[in-house]
């Protein structure tokens, strides 16, 4: 099927920043269409747990933004009109010695001065928080209760169900081939359906960024890693309240000493009742979906140890993403310097919290040329990128001697 | 019901011993050699399960384990496929309990 | 088992002949089947404690299979599920992880052989999912492998020879059959022009005529271009209703006719289990006659994956013959690439089932095309028929998805659940397909299939860990504290 279409604006990649994006660009008029070379949400937003997560947000020039964002998911259900199954949570990561306290002190100062509760919780009081956890051998948990959880294919749908109601066309299987840019002006996209015309292009396209900025000379340093999760059948004799997590890790070897499962413990349960179960992560920068042969055994083993019940729970399905950080941990957000029309939203560190204002952010560049919501000049695509003092990184503890995930 | 005629479809056969099971309770016979499934109807039970998120009942669909449909609790383990799991000898078999756990 | 180079999934006629041939070749092969005993469906055996005084050639022909299969050394791992194949610890390699008793947990080789048989298909109608509807393959496991009567009255639904024995065998069991309802259109005026081709296959032909004798001699009537539209029941079913078809395969609702049943069997075909080629990302196309998506495969019948071949019903619905042949091909396919035979032996060897595998195909083309169940019946559901079984999700539920923008199964599984539940959407998947196509214009290819991940069937955690109950431990990798 081949065509010609010509479009205000064209959003590339269906995940959850290209879905808010199509939508607020609908909802300001703009006739919009909306390409995914695969199925909506088929990358790391049709993969994660549902988290509305702003504990673990780059705490340098990022807070602002995620406490916006964050703040729209109060009326988000009602102006979008469909429910996706939105609830506050809380977050309890355990921890084992004082120095993995250490590691998180900065970050429980920082993020509570900035409104957003995190904070050290004893021992003794564990149990008050999550009954199931034995407090037996830990030196304490961080407890973050101003987080949120919903079901993630139901707020990519939310936003896509209204966009298309205000007029978005959504193109799935269709891929990006090539750009069409002429004297410094993006002109549209090529892809395996034809050519789309458009004077202003947004990617929205996470761990495929990269590839993207490659066919136009452009070195957008955004780093993939794979990142599996599963989800089990309800299972009724066991109560989580919290999102669990914790700060030690397991490894596995997947092909070698350098590429081991790095799996740390992320368990919740879902308001049906089923348990979903992460995060094995493996460094590469593979853009595959499919799940390493260590990835479910290792994510089982962190689950039976906190949670030995659930060893007799069927396990329905494991599945496997490919996710991004760069270096600094910000997104690249904004226009490409030099391509008049190009706008980048890529690379968020939780794509969910962040999606209803980067549709606002995305909306306004491209109908105004600028973002007075909120400053934005941290996370300039063109941006000199430099390590951070947390990393989100996955490295195998082989490859040095403090192998730190975030 | 089980059957004994012999024809040119229904080779001569024999079953296995003759052991004893529990079904909702209630004792029954049953023969080494026979899926639980078997069993089950041979006594006239037609639920299997209900569904979690209806309440409705399901028995044997496609007999063959592909399905989910007949699921029963054996010795207290729930959600396990009658039409794939043999009998034993003193097995107590539910019927009707609810999916997941 | 440490050197174990090839696994062949399912040993039913396409995986013993693949496994036979592969070992004949000199390749140590593994052939994995959950059953506790080989021989698939076609060549089903009954388990241990039973016996069967079997001497009918079909019956003394698995034995043969079985026995050669025996003489060649093949490991055969019964009660043993592959729940996972992944991208092995080297390079060129794949990582089955299994379950069952004294097997490994994994077993890594460097060539796969799926050999997984298919299922019946399901189309809904109002009341399908009552207790006492079942599909033929169900009807007549229960007689001829466990000598049950699934119940007293009953009456078939469906289309082609499946349905057909299923009858026979059930009227032979002494079942009160009111009907049986064949709901290919016109199959008398299209299936004239290929009585030459039936003429052929003339021991097919006799099996088939058999059983219109069995079924006329009952005065069971078959009706051709009629199918059973809806039923009803309490806890269980107690009535149908069958209709005559019109063209398109939808009901003349004056031609209605209601029977007091327990009993409805629904044989509309099979359709391949691919469960295991989509968990390998491998490419599927929609093939109506083969019964439903199929993986692409070479003339080796290697599919797109490296290492991964797809035989016998699993790879496209062709019977137990077709089967055997792509077995045997792809046992000596695998060999040339494991370095066990040079490729001109595998060759000729291939070439000399050419003429007979040609046969097959035409014959199973014929019997697809024949006997393909009409469009219109995916237009007997109404908005509170249940579609996707296990989450009990609804025809009004799945048009919700389709009014939001769903363009695909896996939109529709994402906002309903369709598929996510037990069965994984073995039940459902091809449903939900056509609903899709049907709705919105689509084609079978643009609506495509679910996803599968592992476990392919849902297994507890604790295997999946690895859990040694006695050690009261798994091994860990390197777990640390």
């Amino acid at each position: 099927m081949s065509r010609d279409s010509s479009f205000d604006v064209v959003v590339v990649g269906g995940g959850v920043i290209g879905c808010s994006v199509a939508y607020h660009l609908s909802a300001a008029g703009l006739r919009t269409a909306l390409l995914e070379r695969g199925q909506v949400g088929a990358g790391a937003s049709g993969a994660n747990f549902g988290m509305v997560q702003t504990n673990d947000v780059e705490m340098n020039h990022s807070i602002p933004m995620v406490k916006a964002s964050y703040a729209r998911f109060d009326h988000l259900e009602e102006e979008l009109g469909m429910p996706f199954g939105f609830r506050r949570a809380a977050m309890l990561r355990l921890l084992f010695s004082e120095e993995q306290w250490k590691l998180s002190e900065e970050r429980a100062r920082i993020l509570s001065r900035n409104g957003i509760p995190y904070e050290f919780v004893p021992p003794e009081r564990i149990r008050e928080i999550e009954p199931i956890v034995d407090p037996q051998g830990l030196f304490g948990a961080t407890y973050s209760s101003y987080q949120g959880q919903l079901n993630p294919f139901h707020l990519l749908w939310a936003y896509l169900r209204r966009a298309i109601s205000m007029g978005l066309s959504l193109y799935t299987c269709t891929e990006v081939t090539g750009f069409q840019i002429e004297h410094g002006r993006m002109r549209g996209v090529d892809t395996t359906r034809g050519r789309f015309s458009a004077g202003a292009v947004v990617l929205a396209t996470a761990a495929w960024t990269r590839r993207l900025g490659e066919m136009i000379g452009q070195d957008w340093s955004i780093h993939t890693f794979r990142a599996s999760c599963m989800a089990t059948e309800p299972v009724y004799n066991t109560k989580l309240n919290t999102i669990l997590t914790s700060a030690d890790h397991v490894e596995m070897d997947v092909t070698g000493k350098e590429d081991a499962e790095l799996t740390v413990l992320a368990v919740t349960q879902l308001p049906d009742n089923r348990f979903l179960i992460a995060q094995a992560n493996r460094p590469g920068e593979v853009l595959s979906t499919m799940i390493s042969h260590a990835a479910p055994k290792t994510m089982a083993i962190m689950a039976g140890r906190y949670l030995p019940s659930l060893r007799t729970a069927r396990l329905l399905r494991a599945w496997a993403a490919p996710t991004t950080f760069t270096d600094d941990g910000r997104p690249l957000l904004g226009p490409v310097k030099g391509i008049d029309g190009l706008i980048l939203a890529a690379s968020y560190r939780s794509g969910v919290v962040h999606s209803p204002l980067a549709g606002q952010i995305v909306t306004q560049l491209v109908t105004s040329g600028r973002c007075d919501l909120i400053d934005i000049s941290a996370f300039a695509p063109e941006r000199k990128i430099g390590q951070a003092e947390t990393i989100y990184m996955v490295k195998s503890s082989h490859s040095d001697s403090d192998g730190k995930a975030s | 019901m089980r059957l004994s005629k012999v024809s040119s479809l229904l080779p001569p056969y024999r079953r296995g011993k003759r052991i004893e099971v529990t079904i909702d309770g209630k004792k029954a016979d049953a023969y080494e050699g026979e899926l639980v499934s078997t069993v089950l109807l041979a006594e006239g039970v037609s639920i299997f399960a209900r569904k979690h998120a209806t309440g409705r009942p399901s028995g044997v669909y496609c007999g063959m384990g592909v399905c989910y449909e007949c699921l029963v609790t054996i010795h207290g383990v729930s959600n396990i496929r009658a039409c794939q799991t043999f009998v034993a000898d003193q097995m107590v078999i539910n019927t009707a309990g609810q999916a997941g756990r | 088992m440490d050197d174990i180079e090839l696994a062949v999934v399912g040993a039913g006629p396409a995986g013993i002949e693949a496994a036979t041939a592969a070992a004949l070749a000199g390749v140590n092969v593994a052939l994995i089947d959950s059953s506790p005993k080989p021989g698939g469906q076609f060549f089903h055996q009954m388990p241990d404690p039973f016996e069967c005084d079997d001497d009918s050639p079909h019956h003394a022909k698995g034995r043969q299979l079985l026995q050669r299969l025996e003489s060649t050394g093949v490991h055969l791992l019964r009660d043993t599920l592959a729940w996972g194949i992944f991208e092995g610890p080297k390079p060129g390699t794949w990582c089955l992880t299994l379950h069952g008793p004294d097997v490994p947990p994994r077993l890594n080789v460097r060539a796969v052989i799926l050999a997984t048989g298919a299922f019946d298909r399901s189309i809904p109608f109002p009341g399908w999912d009552l207790p006492g509807v079942m599909t033929a393959g169900a009807a007549q496991r229960m007689i001829k492998n466990q000598r049950m009567l699934p119940g007293k009255r009953a009456i078939l639904t469906g289309t082609g020879p499946l349905q057909l024995s299923a009858a026979a065998h059930l009227v032979d069991a002494g079942v009160e059959v009111v009907a049986v309802c064949e709901s290919a259109p016109e199959l008398l005026r299209r299936g004239i022009p290929h009585l030459l081709a039936l003429l052929g296959q003339w021991e097919r032909m006799r099996e088939g005529l058999s059983y219109l004798r069995t079924l006329a001699g009952a005065g069971v009537p078959y009706r051709l271009g009629w199918a059973v539209t809806s039923a009803r029941g309490g806890d269980r079913v107690s009535e149908a209703t069958m209709a005559k078809l019109d063209r398109s395969g939808r009901p003349i609702r004056k031609s209605e006719i209601a029977e007091a049943v327990d009993t409805i069997v629904v044989g509309y075909g099979l359709t391949p289990s691919t469960e295991l080629c989509r968990l390998l990302e491998c490419e599927l196309e929609f093939n109506r006659p083969r019964g439903g998506f199929v993986p692409r495969r070479n003339e080796r019948l290697e599919t797109p994956v490296p290492g991964i071949y797809a035989v016998g019903d699993g790879a496209g619905v062709g019977g137990a013959v077709m089967a055997m042949i792509e077995g045997r091909i792809a046992g000596q396919s695998a060999a040339v690439q494991l370095g066990r035979i040079p490729e001109r032996v595998a060759v000729e060897g291939i070439s000399r089932e050419q003429a007979a595998l040609r046969r097959e195909q035409r014959f199973s083309r014929m019997l697809g095309d024949l006997f393909s169940p009409p469009a219109g019946l995916y237009a007997l559901a109404t908005p509170d028929t249940v579609i996707c079984r296990c989450e009990q999700v609804t025809l009004a539920q799945i048009r919700e998805a389709i009014s939001y923008g769903a363009q695909s199964v896996s939109d529709v599984k994402n906002l309903v659940r369709t598929g996510m539940g037990n069965c994984q959407g073995r039940t459902c998947g091809s449903i939900v397909a056509h609903m899709l196509a049907m709705e919105t214009g689509r084609t079978m290819e643009d609506v495509m299939y679910f996803n599968v991940r592992p476990p392919v069937h849902p297994l507890p955690l604790g295997v999946i860990e690895e859990y040694n109950e006695a050690a009261g431990a798994s091994d860990q990798g390197r777990a640390m504290p």
